[in-house]
């Protein structure tokens, strides 16, 4: 790889932390008209941007490690974003799972951190675990729409948007999650490449999040 | 393997995923949308049967009306109007009866005077002969003389001649108007305004009774029945209503006058 090209990618991968901020400025333009559910995961969001910002500030400020708080990070986006579907899925069998998985989860995420990867590891193995999950849950919720007949425009709905946002960036990204652990640390430049790619992901992820918050909620349940 | 050729590989497999991600949510939209334009469909052609039905229902009821109507007028009103005659002549024959005989005569009299009332109501004549407008004078007017309460007609526009299920439909209609205020709202007046536009005819009904709460007034037959026939002809049929401050129901029917009937 060139070093101009590498220099091209690495910048992309700096400026992928800073995705998620588009979506965080649509959700304070739109935070009186979003739903309940919408607010819920305005408010993960938020929580996934401090998060990101605070694993930037740790690298540039103090030149300390960031992957303590990935672990941190994967243990709330997975369960957030399992736990809000809750809202759409209702008291059905699923609905009601969804509890009991996003728990399993979680516990999954702390046995890895104290038993198995530790805490200065990349979590490859619970990442793919989140990804299967969420791929699932999008794939489910596809097959719950069609069977429930009650959308009429799904291009305008906030669920239809957030699965799809969901099923892209998981499925796409569940070969980097699985096998970035496996590639040697001296091949500084596939790093870069691979985590171009993921930067590619994460920047159509935050994109279509933002269109998710753009759309209105006619489907949620208001209670669960 | 080396450090490009793993790149590469990881490249297409995120490229891969990331097609077969997309082109499943566009498979999804499409089915989805296409799904809902048939539903709509289903219930386009479903909502058309119920209108085919309830048309023939209505035809087939105006059908029995008048076969009633004709019956009771050409058939029992004959038939007794002989039978007093007879009496009659029977009373003038047999002196020491005739108190009776008249009694009798009279009783049939205000039967046959029933009779004919119950034909024009099933059936009225003046509709076929002078058409809609005097029909419409002539319910008024009735109600003028039987009643307490006074009627109003105001027409605007020319009159053009509408086809006879038309005419039938909305003398039906303002009969059920009509029977309405008498019955339930007190009213002391009745007022109709028609109105010949250039391509509709709009009538507007209004009594100053008691009124009522349209919301919470359930839909009976007679409305379900005024609907279903404003429905049948293509029109608009629009009830409004407060406490206190009687009922105005407008009834607007499209016509073209080379051709009046929309059917």
């Amino acid at each position: 790889m060139s070093p101009e090209l590498s220099a091209v990618l690495y910048r992309l991968v700096n400026a992928s932390n800073f995705a998620v901020l588009p979506a965080v400025l649509v959700l304070a333009l739109r935070w009186k008209r979003l739903s309940l559910p919408q607010r819920w995961f305005g408010r993960l969001l938020l929580a996934i941007a401090v998060i990101q910002l605070s694993a930037v500030a740790l690298i540039v400020f103090f030149q300390q490690s960031n992957m303590p708080l990935y672990h941190a990070y994967i243990a709330l986006e997975g369960p957030g974003l399992l736990l809000l579907y809750r809202y759409r899925l209702g008291n059905t069998p699923a609905g009601r799972f969804v509890p009991w998985v996003a728990g399993s989860y979680v516990v999954v995420v702390m046995v890895n951190v104290w038993w198995q990867q530790g805490v200065q590891e990349l979590p490859s193995l619970p990442r793919s675990l989140e990804a299967l999950l969420l791929c699932g849950l999008a794939l489910y919720y596809m097959r719950f729409v069609f069977l429930e007949r009650k959308v009429m425009y799904l291009a305008q709905s906030f669920w239809f948007w957030l699965s799809a946002a969901l099923l892209l960036y998981f499925s796409a990204n569940l070969m980097l999650f699985l096998f970035t652990n496996t590639i040697p640390e001296a091949e500084t430049d596939l790093f870069t490449g691979i985590w171009a790619i993921h930067a590619v992901l994460n920047f159509i992820l935050y994109l279509i999040y933002s269109v998710a918050l753009l759309c209105r909620d006619r489907e949620s349940y208001s209670s669960f | 393997m080396s450090g490009s050729g793993i790149l590469l590989l990881f490249l297409v497999s995120s490229s891969i995923f990331l097609l077969l991600g997309l082109a499943l949510v566009l498979y999804v939209m499409q089915y989805q949308k296409r799904m809902m334009q048939q539903g709509q469909a289903m219930q386009a052609a479903e909502v058309r049967h119920q209108e085919t039905l309830l048309s023939a229902s209505i035809d087939s009821q105006e059908a029995e009306r008048s076969r009633i109507a004709c019956t009771l007028h050409d058939g029992l009103g004959p038939s007794l109007a002989s039978i007093r005659l007879r009496l009659l002549m029977h009373g003038q024959e047999h002196p020491n009866q005739q108190l009776f005989l008249e009694d009798l005569s009279e009783l049939i009299s205000e039967n046959i005077q029933q009779l004919r009332e119950i034909s024009h109501d099933l059936l009225p004549g003046v509709l076929k002969s002078y058409g809609l407008q005097a029909a419409l004078k002539e319910l008024l007017q009735q109600v003028d003389q039987s009643t307490s309460t006074n009627t109003l007609l105001n027409t605007t526009g020319e009159a053009i001649q509408l086809s006879e299920t038309q005419e039938l439909a909305i003398y039906r209609i303002h009969q059920e108007l009509v029977n309405n205020t008498l019955k339930h709202a007190k009213a002391s007046r009745i007022e109709l305004r028609i109105a010949w536009e250039a391509t509709q005819l709009t009538l507007l009904y209004q009594d100053n009774g008691i009124g009522f709460e349209l919301e919470k007034q359930h839909v009976g037959l007679g409305q379900y029945s005024m609907e279903s026939r404003a429905r049948a002809l293509g029109g608009n049929l629009e009830l409004t209503s407060q406490p206190g401050q009687g009922m105005q129901c407008q009834l607007q029917v499209p016509f073209s006058k080379s051709n009046p009937d929309p059917s």
